[in-house]
């Protein structure tokens, strides 16, 4: 601990997660006051939330108030106190950080007594057990225990009061000159790299649009979608500028209030939003739907769908761990888009299905979780292909939370699909026996979580997987030699709607 | 609930616990950045029916305080979302 | 470096809460349930509470929990109450 001459303790007055603003003077009223000084990305900030977090009883049982003043907002302060176990008063301290700047402060994390008279008595700057025993004890009047685990002593990192122009050009040297560490400074990725969205990018994008022009605003931030965004976003996933109409089509689509994004971004479920392009623009933009169809290979597929799910985790706020709640995630939250292979499919392609011509082009959101596979490669009967594809999706979701009260997306392979031509299936007469394959008495299902339907039915009872044969949307793509197809996760709750909208080449 | 703050309806919100930070932050983006959430323990689901009562009980002094308490003079706030920040790497941050 | 940011930067003017009232008494208050499972048992239970302290209550649910009440039901929660408490989320 410090030898220091008595000084009074600077006055603050900052926001609480609690609510309402909070007052050294309040903290130190009833007695001495023990303020944290940290920040979120600050490691040894973070063990010492974790280690102090443990004496915050006895402190408080022996008269002590605890507080943790934080360098973030304050709802990076209320995660991390919660990841740390730390449960005291939680202040957030805003930028400039006059408050840190008035404690002196070199680092975080910085420990100080205060006592209730208002005087410093004492800091700890760092993690050092043995001089945050000492302090605790001056605190308390009585000894306690800080911890024998190592490490016992750890330096912490630069207070961002410290921060000011001449200290991040020696410091951060580096991150001035690298556009592609910049991004990620600045928070603009979904954890992978991206382009920098320069003025010329985007205009480039852009192709002449009107960036003023709006979608409107984007669930959960509320943050507007005006093209000059959108155009970031593109730019950000790394599109080429012909995707653009893609993407705004897309957008669009996902906007739509039917679609329930607002629902899908901020739910514990793992699901992202997946983009089905048909019509003439998949060749124009070298979309794959043949081999790989949903895996990395080709530029259009990877970054179109990474595009929409910027826009949401960017401009709508909606990025992981924050207002996106997903508890999980998968995958497919990067981003997933797919053309379907209409020259392949014995089949009415969707996007005609779903009333628009052939020759238009036209994308599809469905909100989905991530894709599993389906492997059948003895199947010579349509009716035994139908049951195998059905029964895949037999533990999506659940095994027994049936019926699903929602769709599920197949994604039928070539030879698949070829089965069902050869033995003159439509979709409609697949549809109908992947449906009537796959049900299992009511009996069979009670156990954990029961939907309503099998609360009530008798045991004999048959209970489907889907409510109709219209919850179970086909559409072609893969490869022409392997029998996969695939069945995307579904998303429960949301009453959302599948949406289409044409690509329009201009706006 | 902030449609019905803006309409003069004081409004008590209970969630659980792990959606403290969610709520700060919808908030904010929502334009009510003194809007307070009352929180319960996590989970919910598996409760039994005293138990609920027993947490409805132990929260509802916080639920009358939401909605008799004065309400506070607003911060000043940027719309919107900050964008999350990377830990900044370099020398002054030294790590184990 | 110049780059467009994906973030809607505006700064927005806070607006505050509504005032509220000294005390419940007498007050009328809202209970709406946002519809996930068990917010009906927890409601049940402020909603006696509120009673004790001399509270008016009335129930009401929102459509789907995942998406916000419609138009009806705050208007509903406007005309007729004073006062509102929603839950449960989790």
């Amino acid at each position: 601990m410090s030898d220091e001459v008595v000084t009074a303790a600077p006055e603050f007055e900052l926001e609480s997660v609690a609510g309402g603003a909070m007052r050294l003077s309040d903290l130190r009223s009833d007695g001495p006051v023990l303020v944290l000084f940290v920040a979120e990305e600050c490691p040894t900030s973070a063990l010492t939330l974790r280690r102090l977090g443990r004496l915050v009883p006895s402190l408080a049982a022996a008269g002590v108030t605890v507080a943790a003043v934080f360098e973030d907002p304050l709802e990076v302060a209320a995660r991390t106190a919660r990841r740390a176990g730390f449960a005291a008063t939680l202040l957030a301290e805003p930028p400039p950080y006059d408050v840190s700047r008035a404690y002196e402060l070199s680092s975080v994390p910085t420990t100080v007594l205060v006592g209730r008279d208002g005087n410093l008595i004492g800091r700890v700057v760092g993690w050092d057990a043995g001089a945050l025993e000492e302090l605790i004890e001056e605190a308390c009047g009585a000894p306690v225990a800080v911890t024998q685990e190592s490490p016992m002593r750890k330096p912490g990192c630069a207070a961002k009061s410290t921060y000011d122009a001449q200290t991040l050009r020696l410091l951060d040297a580096g991150s001035g000159q690298d556009e592609l560490e910049e991004m990620f400074e600045r928070g603009w990725t979904d954890g992978l790299p991206v382009i920098p969205p320069t003025r010329e990018r985007v205009e480039a994008m852009l192709g002449g649009r009107d960036p003023a022009a709006s979608l409107g605003e984007v669930p959960p931030g509320m943050g507007e979608a005006t093209l000059e965004r959108v155009a970031a976003c593109a730019v950000l996933a790394g599109c080429r500028p012909d995707y653009f109409p893609v993407v705004l089509a897309a957008a669009e689509a996902a906007l739509e209030p039917a679609f329930n994004l607002g629902g899908q971004a901020v739910t514990t479920q793992p699901v992202g939003q997946l983009v089905i392009v048909n019509g003439p623009v998949r060749d124009t933009i070298g979309l794959n739907g043949a081999m790989g169809a949903l895996g990395p290979g080709w530029r259009a597929n990877m970054t179109i769908g990474r595009a929409v799910r910027l826009l949401v985790s960017l401009t709508g706020g909606g990025f992981p761990g924050r207002l996106d709640r997903a508890a999980l995630g998968q995958p497919g939250k990067v981003g997933v888009c797919v053309a379907e292979d209409e020259e392949r499919s014995p089949w009415e392609p969707l996007h005609v299905e779903r009333g628009f011509d052939r020759e238009q082009s036209v994308v599809t959101l469905v909100a989905c979780d991530a894709p599993l596979s389906i492997s059948d490669h003895r199947s010579r009967s349509p009716e035994e292909l139908a049951a195998v594809l059905g029964w895949a999706a037999a533990g999506a979701w659940s095994t027994n939370w049936w019926p699903l009260g929602t769709r599920s997306v197949f994604v039928i392979c070539p030879e698949h699909a070829e089965l069902f031509r050869k033995h003159r299936w439509d979709k409609r007469r697949l549809r109908e026996a992947m449906f009537t394959a796959v049900r299992r008495p009511a009996g069979e299902l009670r156990w954990g979580e029961t939907t309503p339907h099998v609360e009530r039915a008798r045991d004999e009872e048959p209970v489907t997987k889907w409510t109709s044969p219209d919850d179970i949307v086909l559409i072609v793509a893969g490869g022409e030699a392997g029998r996969f197809s695939a069945v995307f996760g579904p998303c429960l709750g949301m009453n959302d709607e599948i949406i289409s909208r044409e690509v329009r080449w201009t706006t | 609930m902030v449609r019905l703050e803006r309409l003069g309806i004081p409004t008590a919100a209970v969630a659980t616990e792990p959606f403290v930070d969610e709520a700060l932050e919808q908030a904010r983006a929502l334009g009510m950045p003194d809007y307070r959430m009352v929180f319960i323990p996590h989970p919910v689901q598996l409760l039994t029916l005293e138990e609920l009562h027993a947490h409805a009980e132990r929260a509802f002094e916080e639920i009358v305080a939401r909605l008799t308490q004065p309400a506070r003079a607003p911060a000043s706030v940027a719309a919107g979302i900050t964008p999350p920040m990377e830990p900044r790497a370099g020398a002054a941050r030294p790590r184990s | 470096m110049d780059y467009v940011s994906p973030f809607d930067e505006r700064r927005r003017t806070p607006e505050p809460l509504a005032p509220r009232p000294d005390e419940l008494r007498g007050a009328r208050v809202a209970l709406l349930d946002i519809n996930k499972r068990c917010g009906n048992q927890f409601l049940d239970r402020v909603e006696a509470l509120l009673g004790d302290h001399g509270a008016h209550t009335f129930r009401l649910v929102k459509e789907i929990f995942s998406k916000p009440a419609g138009p009806e039901i705050i208007r509903r929660i406007a005309d007729r109450g004073d006062l509102a408490v929603e839950g449960l989320a989790d």
